[in-house]
């Protein structure tokens, strides 16, 4: 059960989110201890983020081309970053992204993989 | 006062009262910066800061909004100076993308355009898709300009596009914003005539552009 996604954006990517819940099904059994250290506020997020980084991956794919995505991986790292979240699990979760992504575009498998790499490549803040 | 690193002014817009924010701003235009300059290397940059202080988590989201509508409000009042406007005879119609919330590089823009004597339609942010076609169609501008700072926003940009092409004259259609990550291959695969970087750069191109036409 996820908790509601904390958002006010009225153009959140919702159509994102069953494939965010799937990202955070598996990343919830490879750190379990999110739980005790974030509780219901860290699964929503955990959805809303995947949601947003499940959206930048497919407008890197569709329309913002492949910098977009590394991009917005960086900003998103650095927000993470400031506020304590482990930065490995923060790259362990890229993979779980470009899982799920994959499962629904496998053509596309090469392609993601390289943008999953690229984005990972960039420096922690 | 050059010396100051690029972001310097997010200090007065959050650290002073809004009064002596905005006699600071207008104290550069007065002393060291043509007022284009203010707007480019001083207020621009400082609303960079501020949302990169966000980010590291050092700016609240009250914070991000009152420098925002702190810089609107010392736009307004540097408008003015900008320069004498002559009497081009042409228009532009400028739209923040559908979900676009960001849109003070674009009243930039058309401060910019007003002051090279263009009559301007400030749609704002939040467009609804279909209005900017419509809205169009209405008013025959030369020019479209769509800003999109977030890359989710730009499949909107693309279908609005397509819808301005389909018009009977369709217009010059600039876009332009963060979301390109300064890449006009990106823009131009979308369907746009032109992509400019930054408010600056997409009133030069503008000039340019029309300066024979």
């Amino acid at each position: 059960m996820t908790a509601p996604v904390p958002t006010t954006d009225p153009l959140f990517p919702t159509r994102w989110l069953p494939l965010a819940e799937r990202i955070c099904e598996r990343y919830y059994l490879e750190f379990p201890e999110t739980d005790s250290r974030y509780g219901d506020r860290g699964r929503a997020y955990c959805a809303h983020d995947n949601a947003y980084l499940v959206a930048w991956l497919v407008d890197a794919l569709d329309t913002a081309g492949p910098d977009s995505f590394r991009a917005n991986v960086t900003w998103l790292r650095g927000l993470l970053h400031a506020r304590g979240f482990p930065m490995d699990a923060f790259r362990r979760n890229l993979d779980l992204v470009e899982e799920v992504v994959v499962e629904e575009r496998p053509d596309d498998a090469a392609r993601i993989h390289d943008l999953v790499v690229a984005a990972q490549a960039g420096d922690p803040p | 006062m050059k010396s100051q690193p690029p972001g310097w002014f997010a200090d007065v817009l959050l650290g002073k009262p809004p009064r002596e924010a905005r006699a600071a701003a207008v104290g550069l235009a007065d002393e060291q910066f043509a007022p284009r300059d203010v707007y480019l290397q001083v207020l621009a940059p400082a609303l960079e800061e501020v949302g990169s202080r966000w980010q590291r988590g050092t700016a609240t989201v009250a914070q991000e909004h009152l420098a925002t509508a702190l810089v609107l409000s010392i736009m307004a009042t540097l408008a003015p100076r900008l320069d004498e406007p002559p009497v081009v005879g042409r228009s532009a119609v400028l739209a923040g993308t559908d979900g676009e919330l960001h849109a003070v590089g674009l009243r930039m823009l058309g401060d910019f355009l007003e002051a090279d004597g263009w009559d301007i339609h400030y749609l704002g942010a939040l467009t609804p898709e279909g209005e900017v076609e419509r809205f169009t169609a209405d008013m025959g501008p030369d020019v479209v300009c769509l800003s999109t700072t977030l890359t989710t926003h730009l499949p909107a940009v693309r279908s609005t596009i397509a819808a301005l092409r389909r018009l009977p004259t369709p217009p010059l259609i600039m876009v332009g914003g963060r979301a390109y990550g300064g890449d006009a291959a990106v823009a131009l695969g979308l369907g746009a005539d032109a992509f400019a970087a930054d408010a600056g750069g997409a009133s030069e191109l503008l000039r340019a552009h029309f300066a024979d036409a």
